[in-house]
């Protein structure tokens, strides 16, 4: 079989598996309900790259597997293969294609991180206290101060990570993007959360015997429900 | 005297193995300083006084040991031309003498630690002061060490080893390079 | 017993004893003088460590042969005094011949994984249900810690036996540069692996092997035990680079330009660069932390003006480069295998070549991507994130150059060749996860879960494990003169794939679903128990699977089928040499015409050796 006929054969199995793949990865969930904004360009990432990956992994599989079944050397057959020392074309090739998908990669990245991070009008402040192994949530505006963290639907929130003893880190899955606390700085992180519901913070940098323990209540309720609980707060304080 | 011919070893030609690696090892030293350096400087950076109140350093006296420091890569640099002009008793004379430099170096050193006002441990400042100067210290007292086998070595063998010592004076050399940066570092910038 | 007494390691354990107990003494003494209580472990144990180095390698001879030359004595005394002894002795004493010292590492490290390998399944065992059962969480978290720095001891210590082994014979040259540096290098590794295991005894550590303050100051004795030990490793790290380097440079025989090594060799070179400069950063940031422990230091204390972030950005400047120490050479290792195995030439070779060197300096410069959470400048992110994507450049120049050697070949299924298979698709997945990873917003989700765990596995497997299991199984007969079994070889192929992909794709997978790393518990109500089973039963067939290969070695060792100089008729150096090579390589050095890759190029000739007469290339 003649060397483009076996170039054909490959590439049609290259672009049915990854079809296939990106197919499952647009379609499959593999992250926990996004809930917040910021959870939109992540997830849209993650899309674009799982796609990405696939077709270089596909590459590398079934040509790998092609010839380890096409090319494989006869039993007896001791004379050497075709003396091919390069071709300097397609060296050129598959080095100038990936460094402008990276780049390309790099440069959309930067753009979602500066919108992630830039600062919302009429942000809310909630100061956040990590110690081994609780936290601790202030809410400066209102004077009071929980160990619940509870924000309203739409509100852009700016959060003030401290730590009092060693490093920690706030991560609520479902708003995938996580901040470490470090002892004697102030760490930021935005958040706007979009949906309703129940959420857990977990610590996720190890701070010792208790790390995996170290989690707190989140919870998103809407403006009213957010109000009442300030108010009832505000009364136990 | 660092070339190699190539006719009498397994060698490739140019500079001899023993210069090459005592290259690379000094290579590797710096990036030694060059932690603490990056560490110096990061903490200067964020922090708002620097160096804190309570520090008070002998810039005459530390100059004068940065002179005697220099000196001492003077006099090992004649131990190493003598070396290579073949005159022993020259070139054991010139290492005692750099020998008795870094000593009164790593004395006077010794005598400005037990002087200053601050401890190590008193804060981040003085933990990298007497790391920095610690470890340069440390790599006079190599250096003092390594230039005393090379004395004994040439005053008990009759051939003498020009490319041995050249590749000591290598390593001394760049030791007081090091105390440059740190004189400039910790005295000057501050 | 006479000859128990005279072995190396003997001489340096009783030296190592003798040497920590005057530290220790030491140390009481000067305490009692100050008034204080006689005994407190943290400065003991510190001086103890130093001065039982000392005691461990005059024990072993290490010194002997400088102090000699500097009394101006002669080097053949120790040589006839040791020739009264049985060749076997060698492996346990200061031996300088460059393939007794690659087989000590290699041994070493073996025996290192089969250490730290049962920890880490351990705690996969663990996670396999949540609550308490089976471990309590201090020795689930020292577990973890232990098990990771443990694990990349034994990935130095396994390249290092690689490198040291092929390098001279490769090059066509009789030994390393510095063979009594060589022994020294490896000598320093038994002391700096007791500590590492030692550490886990004596209280073990809770941080993790990357060891952030202020965490690593508060942590019980074993963290000190870790510093150390990790510390004392790096001295080998260091000296071992200058060696290598040196000989490259120095020691190549007639005729064998850049362009006409074999790539083992640039990767060995690229590996050497990095492990000689950026090991002083680790060593100094972990000497740090111990001073800290020990004396108050404030480097990092907030409380006394120090910056916890300054020790992650100390650290990680050596950690990033370091994972491509650890598999810069096994990349290298697949670069020889593909040809040999396809009968091809290698397809791009001088881009293969450089690309080792690219990978590491592109690698030097990525170190923040670690930090992406950490609190640094906003802005700092982006340049990191530019750099880690550019390293997938050169990267990607091995795969394909990789692929298209096998492309219109003629491929032999030999075990070495299965391994090399495995590895690249493992470490394909490996980077192309850390793409995703580069990118850094994506990281903000993932860093700190079990897809990092995953990745970083998938790289160290694919650019490591696989590739010194492919590299075991291929230089054996050169090393050893018999043949492994490729029965056994076959079956552990296909165990240690099947439970590397148990083990670790589900990792990926909980990861992404929010599962962090590093947690001795986790919410039955989080997705996470089906995938942590699959992945305690792929650790499982991971470790079985290294047993069979544990057997093989054992029957093939004395009773293995005799093997050719040259079973697979390959064209670099130390295939034309004897199996196993005589005590000095050559008797003549090789004359290099080409490189050694000419498979199937008419006329084509690696080298000549005068003293056979014969060549490795065409007829």
């Amino acid at each position: 079989m003649s060397t483009s006929r076996h170039a054909l054969i490959v590439t049609i199995a290259v672009v049915v598996l990854s079809i296939a793949l990106v197919l499952f990865f647009v379609n499959v969930p593999v992250v926990p309900k996004a809930a917040a904004t910021q959870a939109i360009p992540v997830d849209n990432l993650f899309v674009l790259m799982f796609s990405i990956a696939s077709v270089f992994f596909s590459i590398v599989v079934v040509v790998m597997l092609y010839s380890v079944i096409v090319f494989r050397s006869r039993p007896g057959d001791e004379e050497d293969g075709p003396g091919i020392r390069g071709i300097s074309w397609l060296e050129i090739t598959w080095s100038i294609i990936p460094l402008v998908i990276v780049m390309a990669l790099a440069v959309y990245g930067g753009l979602a991180l500066g919108s992630m991070v830039s600062s919302q009008p009429q942000e809310m402040e909630v100061k956040v206290v990590s110690a081994q192994w609780s936290w601790q949530f202030e809410y400066p505006q209102y004077g009071i101060t929980s160990s619940e963290l509870h924000l309203p639907v739409n509100q852009p929130v700016l959060l003030k990570l401290n730590a009092l003893d060693v490093v920690h880190s706030f991560w609520v899955p479902e708003f995938r993007i996580k901040q470490d606390a470090v002892p004697g700085i102030e760490t930021v992180l935005r958040i706007t959360p979009n949906q309703e519901g129940a959420y857990t913070v977990y610590c996720a940098e190890l701070c010792g015997l208790l790390h995996a323990y170290m989690t707190g209540p989140v919870v998103v309720a809407s403006q009213a429900e957010f109000d009442e609980w300030i108010r009832e707060q505000q009364e136990i304080d | 005297m660092n070339v190699v011919h190539s006719a009498h070893t397994d060698e490739t030609p140019g500079l001899s193995r023993l210069y090459v690696g005592m290259l690379l090892f000094l290579l590797s030293e710096s990036f030694l300083f060059g932690n603490l350096f990056w560490t110096y400087y990061y903490l200067k950076a964020k922090t708002p006084v620097w160096p804190p109140q309570d520090v008070v350093l002998e810039l005459p006296l530390i100059a004068l040991n940065t002179a005697i420091l220099l000196l001492s890569s003077v006099t090992m640099q004649m131990a190493v031309n003598s070396a290579q002009r073949e005159n022993r008793r020259a070139t054991v004379r010139a290492m005692i003498l750099t020998m008795l430099l870094g000593g009164v170096f790593l004395f006077i050193k010794g005598w400005e630690w037990m002087h200053v006002d601050f401890q190590p441990w008193d804060h981040a400042y003085g933990s990298v002061f007497f790391t920095l100067t610690g470890f340069h210290g440390l790599h006079v007292l190599a250096g003092l060490i390594l230039v005393a086998g090379l004395t004994i070595r040439t005053i008990r063998v009759p051939e003498i080893l020009p490319l041995h010592i050249e590749v000591g004076g290598l390593y001394w050399h760049f030791v007081d390079l090091v105390w440059i940066f740190v004189f400039t570092s910790l005295y000057i910038i501050r | 017993m006479r000859v128990f007494f005279a072995l190396g390691l003997v001489r340096a354990i009783i030296g190592g004893l003798i040497g920590a107990g005057i530290g220790m003494g030491l140390v009481a003494a000067i305490r009692l003088a100050a008034g204080l209580p006689a005994w407190n472990p943290a400065p003991a144990t510190m001086v103890g460590t130093f001065t039982g180095l000392l005691g461990f390698l005059i024990g072993v001879g290490a010194l002997s042969g400088w102090l000699r030359w500097v009394g101006g004595g002669k080097e053949d005394e120790q040589d006839a005094r040791k020739s009264r002894l049985p060749d076997w002795t060698r492996y346990f004493s200061f031996d300088t011949n460059h393939k007794v010292i690659g087989i000590q590492y290699m041994v070493t490290s073996l025996i290192f994984m089969f250490f730290a390998g049962p920890l880490g399944i351990a705690d996969r065992v663990k996670n396999m249900a949540p609550g308490p059962w089976v471990l309590d969480p201090g020795t689930y978290n020292s577990a973890i810690s232990v098990h990771g720095i443990t694990m990349l001891a034994v990935t130095l210590i396994g390249i290092s036996g690689m490198m040291n082994y092929l390098l001279p014979l490769m090059i066509g040259a009789r030994d390393m540069a510095f063979p009594r540096l060589n022994a020294f290098s490896y000598w320093v590794i038994p002391p700096a692996g007791i500590l590492l295991v030692l550490s886990f005894f004596v209280g073990g550590h809770d941080t993790g092997w990357t060891a952030y303050p202020p965490l690593s100051v508060k942590a019980p004795l074993g963290m000190q035990f870790m510093l150390l030990g990790f510390y004392i490793a790096g001295l080998s790290s260091i000296l071992g680079g200058v060696n290598l380097i040196t000989t490259i440079f120095k020691m190549r025989a007639p005729g064998m330009g850049f362009f006409r090594m074999p790539v083992f060799v640039w990767s060995t070179l690229a590996t050497a660069f990095l492990q000689m400069t950026f090991t002083q950063f680790v060593g100094m940031a972990f000497l740090m932390v111990a001073l800290e422990r020990v004396l108050g230091f404030g480097f990092f204390a907030p409380e006394k003006g120090g910056n916890v972030i300054l020790y992650q950005h100390l650290f990680w400047f050596y950690s990033h480069p370091a994972v491509y120490i650890f598999v810069i050479p096994g990349l290298g290792v697949i670069s020889e295998i593909v040809p040999v195995f396809s009968r091809k030439p290698l397809f791009g070779y001088k881009a293969v070549a450089i690309s080792s060197p690219g990978i590491a300096l592109g690698g030097s410069f990525v170190w923040g991507h670690h930090m992406f959470a950490a609190g640094i400048e906003d802005w700092l992110r982006i340049p990191f994130m530019f750099t880690t994507l550019l390293v997938a450049v050169p990267t990607g120049v091995k795969v394909f150059g990789w692929l298209s050697t096998m492309w219109l070949g003629k491929l032999r299924l030999a075990t070495p060749f299965l391994f090399v298979l495995t590895a690249i698709v493992v470490f394909v997945v490996g980077g192309l996860t850390g793409v995703v990873q580069g990118i850094v917003p994506a990281d903000l989700h993932i860093t700190d879960t079990y897809w990092i765990v995953a990745h970083f596995h998938s790289t160290l497997f694919g650019g490591f494990v696989f590739p010194m299991m492919a590299a075991i199984y291929y230089w054996f007969p050169k090393v050893t003169g018999r043949m492994l079994r490729e029965s056994l070889g076959k079956i552990h192929w296909a165990l240690m794939s099947l439970g590397f992909l148990l083990l670790y794709g589900p990792m990926f997978v909980v990861g992404l679903l929010g599962m962090r790393r590093r947690i001795y518990d986790f919410d039955p109500s989080q997705p996470f128990q089906s995938w942590n089973i699959a992945s305690a039963i792929g650790s499982g067939l991971v470790a079985i699977s290294m047993l069979f290969l544990v057997a093989n070695i054992l029957l093939s060792v004395r009773r293995g089928a005799l093997a050719p100089d040259n079973p697979w008729r390959s064209r670099t150096l130390e295939w034309q040499v004897a199996s196993p090579p005589p005590e000095d390589n050559f008797e003549e050095l090789p004359q290099v015409h080409d490189d050694p890759y000419g498979y199937g190029v008419a006329g084509s000739v690696h080298a000549v050796l005068p003293e056979t007469g014969g060549h490795t290339g065409n007829r």
